[in-house]
């Protein structure tokens, strides 16, 4: 929580005027938060805008902000609803779409390391990626928040308006599936 | 809630199989993004200059075109030009038998005008033709030279300057067309039709 609290911090500092807390801020939440929306907006050019966005909302909205919750939180909800809209716009939504071809061509790339480990990870990433973009929209909006934001699932609940069981189910069935697609290349608990 | 069930399973393993799949946004989107965040907290006193600044060099603009624009429209000096071609008529008084000696100071500024246009002249003809005498570049400067006003054309031409708004010049010009013709203005106005209100 201390993690969460600085973050918060940071967010009022830039209210308030210091630029390099947003640097500090963004640095720390760019990676994730651009993961996040690659993963459910699954279009390399919109995700980019989405991303765009959601920081601008963030910036536009530095005044309003009361860290009455975690920031994490309130970055991703604003992420979301950008998400939301950019499917509003595009007509579509994200229910049972087949695989984005543009992520899984980019899941090859892999830090530094052993090449026979990197290859191995390189093609469970990619066998998880696959299976990301098969589950429903909720599962995966759910799994995302839950790994990627790091939120907890009285978190997950209040950001997608749902209950706290709901959550917790969406986030079991997303694993139990993705579980299954990885088959023994799956994390283990 | 219990922490276990907030938390039902351990999400570093996935979150590092997720991460071995993904990039990272590009630096041009980084840049984008910081660049945004500065300029939201700028304060806004700051950034009045840009607007001010672009607003005082397009006054400066406005301001030097008109400048030129009124400079070049000055009006010249009186030259044929400015007269309009119609002298009076039906002049009861034949024109006053001037000496010759008065009538060059009537056409004084008229032959100015005219050798300044006719020097204009010579020297465009001596870009175009290098190899013009020198005689006869003295010869066209004399032929244009234009033969001695009336008395009667010369107060048109006042009068058309007095039209178009040129006072203080046809004022001068009525002063020299006075002292070239001494008494045939007050003769002309005697000549003139009394107007009954």
């Amino acid at each position: 929580m201390e993690e969460a609290d600085a973050d918060a911090q940071l967010m009022l500092r830039y209210a308030a005027g210091d630029a390099r807390a947003f640097e500090e801020l963004y640095e720390r939440h760019r990676g994730a938060l651009w993961r996040f929306i690659q993963r459910l907006v699954r279009d390399a050019g919109a995700s980019d805008d989405v991303f765009q966005e959601s920081w601008s909302r963030v910036i536009g909205s530095r005044n309003r902000y009361r860290p009455t919750a975690r920031f994490a939180t309130w970055l991703y909800r604003i992420a979301h609803n950008c998400c939301v809209d950019h499917w509003r716009r595009s007509g579509r939504r994200q229910a049972h779409e087949t695989p984005d071809d543009d992520a899984i061509a980019a899941a090859g790339d892999s830090p530094a390391g052993n090449p026979h480990e990197l290859a191995v990870e390189a093609e469970s990433s990619r066998r998880l990626a696959a299976a990301l973009s098969r589950l429903p929209e909720e599962q995966r909006l759910a799994f995302l928040l839950y790994v990627e934001a790091g939120l907890t699932v009285v978190e997950i609940a209040e950001l997608t308006g749902a209950g706290a069981e709901t959550a917790k189910s969406r986030l079991r069935y997303a694993v139990a599936r993705l579980k299954e697609a990885l088959g023994t290349d799956a994390p283990t608990d | 809630m219990d922490p276990k069930d907030n938390e039902p399973f351990h999400r570093e393993p996935w979150r590092r199989l997720l991460r071995a799949g993904s990039g990272d946004p590009s630096r041009v989107i980084d840049r984008r993004i910081l660049t945004q965040a500065r300029r939201a907290i700028e304060p806004r006193a700051a950034r009045w200059w840009l607007p001010a600044s672009l607003a005082a060099s397009l006054l400066l603009a406005v301001l030097i075109a008109r400048w030129q624009f009124e400079d070049t429209s000055a009006p010249p000096l009186v030259s044929e030009s400015d007269v309009v071609p119609e002298p009076k008529t039906g002049d009861e008084h034949p024109p006053a038998a001037a000496p010759p000696a008065a009538a060059p100071a009537a056409t004084l500024e008229h032959a100015e005008s005219a050798t300044r246009t006719a020097e204009d002249t010579a020297a465009r003809s001596m870009m175009h033709a290098p190899a013009v005498s020198a005689a006869q570049k003295s010869g066209a400067a004399a032929d244009a030279a234009v033969a001695p006003l009336t008395p009667e054309e010369w107060y048109a031409q006042i009068e058309a300057l007095r039209a178009a708004g040129h006072i203080a010049k046809a004022d001068a010009e009525l002063v020299r067309l006075e002292a070239a013709y001494p008494g045939w203005l007050a003769r002309h106005r005697a000549s003139l039709p009394v107007e009954h209100d």
